[in-house]
């Protein structure tokens, strides 16, 4: 059994050589476990066209896997409309866990905000530290606590520039998605209806061989005033 | 020597010694003609054909799988029950609105987005009823109640509720969507499910019931041979999907890995000092702290994790290095999960990796947790089944497991006594001086005198020694003794229990109730 896997996990490489890798390991076949077995022609030739189509989707969907996760290269690229078309979004998949480097600098989220109602501005509030009091001591942390924030954050800077504006299609769609996380944090402690947010990144870059003092010193970004077209309660 | 090389040499050496039947001997080449050579083209095509339309792969395997992520599913979902609504309900950040855009940007096909947005739709009420009603198919699916038919919703809620917030997921969630669909084409119900309880309590009892059942339907020929095709196209399926869920499994070690090595952190190996310094995957601060200060062993760390992941794609193929990088790599997610706080996603990657461990691994750890009776159970039937003619039954009566000892030793037979007093397993103790014939049952006096010896069931099998023995011994005990000696068996504890096995066998005679005649050396 274990020889199959691995014979299996090998044509993954190589589909076209699966056939003969798969002869070779089967030498010596296992007994079938019932007797009975289809004998007429329309029979046998339904199982022969399952054998062909299966094999066929097998190759195919093993090729994309492995054009979709490999570093761009001639073939990959020749193809890329074909295997993003079959990957998307059913077998979308993305294992770059902390590759090829990983992220090696602390990010803190703190916001204000300026009430609707008279204009007042609340304090600083600090979102991480919200966010890492619910994770802390926790076996099985949550993913809201784990992942909303950092994930809005980080999909928010990657599709905007140093100016706040948006760069891809769904730039404006994320800024809302980053605003409606942080009002989420922000509208149990204030209170009141937000008329504008104010998010402050502060990026910490952690110290380690070949970075100075200077570089590592914690640097603050603030995203200027947004102000709230709707809370996300009144969206949905 | 390149691996195409390597393979080219071994399928040599198997045609050869296909050719010459059982017993290997050198073709001369001049004998190699090519209708010899087309022939044997035609038996392999034809025994593979066979093994993939009648045989299937990782059939237990599989089941292991369903379980597993139906299990991680279920689990999850109970974890996130309060945090529901903020995570994927109309109060969700990423609001419905967010979700139509963002399906409308995928450009996908009209159903897909139907299947995406779904979650979206629903008011509080029936989202609610929705997330009870994923839950009620999570379990479903684990237990393997009506297999086949739950698949199915049980894959549409998994991708419905998880693309309902495309970026509240990690890693546990990928592994999580992508095998709820591949499993959707695996016979996952056959073992280890209330189907295959089923099936066997309608064989054993019902058997009649299937004879009036036929007769009451008279089967037409062609009915009989399309269930028989059937059997086979799910057969085929079967083994195909299996291929991929193995495939993808190394796809993601084999990435995860190359990946790494362009990263200038894994190569210098400060990697895991940054990682464990983030904020965002600190669970216990303390801990990691600690860690972080130890830059040589993270280093050391780094480089392993690399190495193995790189490597597991190729050291699959390897009995012998298979289990060895499977139980790293369980070491490796379970730190995972405590140090990065990442339990889900390294839950779900064990599962996956359980797709490499055959079926008869499986066979035995059912079988062991089944317990005594069912150990007593099949030495009746291993004896039953080797006693060809009457009299021989009548001679060989039920004989369970043995477990050989040093009956002169006080420190021994103590140990002994306490073990049928408190664990009682469903195993023979014999002081090896009542054997007469040492060498009858597979064993000499150098044996037996060094470490105790396990017997299997029926006289037939490996005999095992020291650790190993007493972990069998500790597996065929009632609870909570089972999973104990399940432990001692599971490499690297396994490891870890010879060396500690071998340290008392060398100092029996200190110990509590030993004698001189317990020291290993000083054997008359």
């Amino acid at each position: 059994m274990s020889s199959t896997l691995a014979t299996m996990s090998a044509s993954d490489r190589d589909p076209a050589r699966s056939a003969e890798a798969e002869a070779a390991q089967e030498a010596v076949p296992e007994p079938a476990a019932d007797a009975g077995r289809p004998t007429r022609r329309w029979s046998r030739a339904l199982v022969a066209g399952t054998v062909v189509a299966t094999a066929a989707v097998v190759a195919a969907h093993l090729a994309a896997t492995f054009l979709y996760n490999a570093p761009a290269n001639p073939v990959s690229q020749k193809y890329a409309s074909q295997v993003n078309t079959w990957m998307n979004p059913l077998f979308a998949q993305n294992w770059q866990l902390f590759a090829p480097n990983p992220i090696s600098e602390n990010v803190e989220l703190r916001a204000r905000a300026s009430m609707s109602a008279d204009g007042r501005i609340t304090q600083w509030i600090d979102l991480s530290a919200m966010d890492a009091a619910q994770i802390t001591d926790d076996p099985l942390p949550g993913q809201v606590a784990e992942n909303e924030l950092r994930n809005a954050y980080f999909s928010w800077a990657e599709s905007h520039d140093a100016s706040g504006n948006p760069t891809t299609s769904d730039g404006q769609l994320l800024q809302q998605y980053l605003e409606n996380v942080v009002i989420d944090r922000l509208a149990p402690v204030v209170g009141g209806q937000i008329g504008s947010i104010d998010i402050q990144a502060t990026i910490t870059l952690l110290s380690g061989p070949g970075r100075t003092a200077k570089q590592t010193a914690p640097q603050t970004d603030d995203l200027g005033w947004w102000i709230v077209q709707s809370s996300p309660g009144a969206a949905s | 020597m390149t691996a195409a090389d390597t393979g080219a040499e071994i399928s040599e050496a198997d045609r050869s010694i296909a050719a010459s039947g059982a017993a290997p001997r050198p073709v001369p080449l001049a004998r190699t003609d090519r209708a010899w050579l087309i022939k044997l083209a035609a038996g392999r095509w034809s025994a593979c054909y066979e093994a993939i339309t009648t045989r299937r792969f990782a059939s237990r395997g599989s089941a292991v799988l369903r379980m597993g992520y139906g299990g991680v599913w279920t689990l999850f979902l109970l974890r996130e029950y309060g945090e529901r609504d903020a995570a994927w309900g109309p109060g969700s950040a990423w609001s419905p609105a967010i979700d139509r855009q963002y399906a409308a940007l995928g450009h996908w096909p009209g159903w897909l987005s139907f299947w995406f947005t779904a979650v979206a739709r629903l008011t509080h009420t029936e989202y609610d009823l929705f997330y009870l009603l994923t839950l009620a198919l999570g379990v479903a699916f684990t237990v393997g109640w009506r297999t086949r038919a739950v698949s199915v919703p049980f894959a549409f809620t998994v991708l419905a509720l998880e693309n309902r917030a495309p970026l509240l997921t990690d890693g546990a969630d990928n592994v999580i969507m992508l095998m709820a669909i591949y499993l959707l084409f695996t016979a996952c119900g056959e073992h280890f499910s209330l189907d295959s309880r089923r099936a066997r309590l309608q064989a054993a009892s019902g058997g009649g019931d299937r004879e009036q059942e036929q007769e009451r339907q008279p089967q037409t020929a062609w009915r009989a041979e399309l269930a028989l095709a059937r059997r086979q196209m799910a057969t085929v399926v079967h083994n195909g999907a299996v291929l991929v869920i193995a495939a993808q499994v190394c796809v993601i070690y084999g990435t995860a890995g190359l990946l790494k090595v362009q990263g200038s952190m894994w190569q210098n190996g400060s990697a895991l000092g940054y990682v464990l310094r983030l904020h965002w995957f600190q669970p216990w601060p303390g801990l990691s702290g600690w860690l972080a200060g130890h830059a040589l062993l993270l280093a050391l760390a780094g480089y392993a994790t690399v190495f193995l992941q790189i490597g597991f794609p190729f050291m699959v193929f390897s009995p012998r290095l298979k289990y060895p990088a499977l139980a790293a790599l369980v070491m490796m997610h379970v730190s995972i999960a405590v140090l990065l706080g990442l339990p889900f996603f390294s839950a779900a990657m064990i599962v996956g990796d359980a797709v490499f461990i055959p079926d008869r691994v499986w066979t035995a750890a059912a079988a062991a947790l089944r317990g005594p009776a069912y150990a007593r159970a099949m030495a009746e039937q291993a004896t039953q089944s080797a006693a060809g003619t009457e009299t021989e039954a009548d001679r060989a009566l039920p004989q369970p497991p043995t477990l050989v000892f040093d009956g002169d030793c006080g420190f021994c037979t103590s140990t002994v006594r306490w073990a049928e007093k408190h664990c009682r397993p469903a195993v023979e103790f014999v002081p090896w001086q009542h054997i007469d014939d040492l060498a009858a049952v597979g064993l000499t006096e150098a044996m037996v005198t060094r470490s105790v010896q396990w017997i299997p069931a029926g006289r037939t099998g490996v005999i095992r020694s020291g650790a190993a023995a007493a972990g069998r011994t500790l597996l065929r005990s009632r609870w909570p003794w089972r999973p104990l000696g399940a432990l001692i068996l599971t490499p690297p504890v396994s490891w870890l229990a010879a060396l500690g096995y071998r340290v008392i066998a060398a100092n029996r005679y200190r110990l509590p109730g030993g004698t001189p005649a317990c020291s290993v050396k000083n054997r008359p």
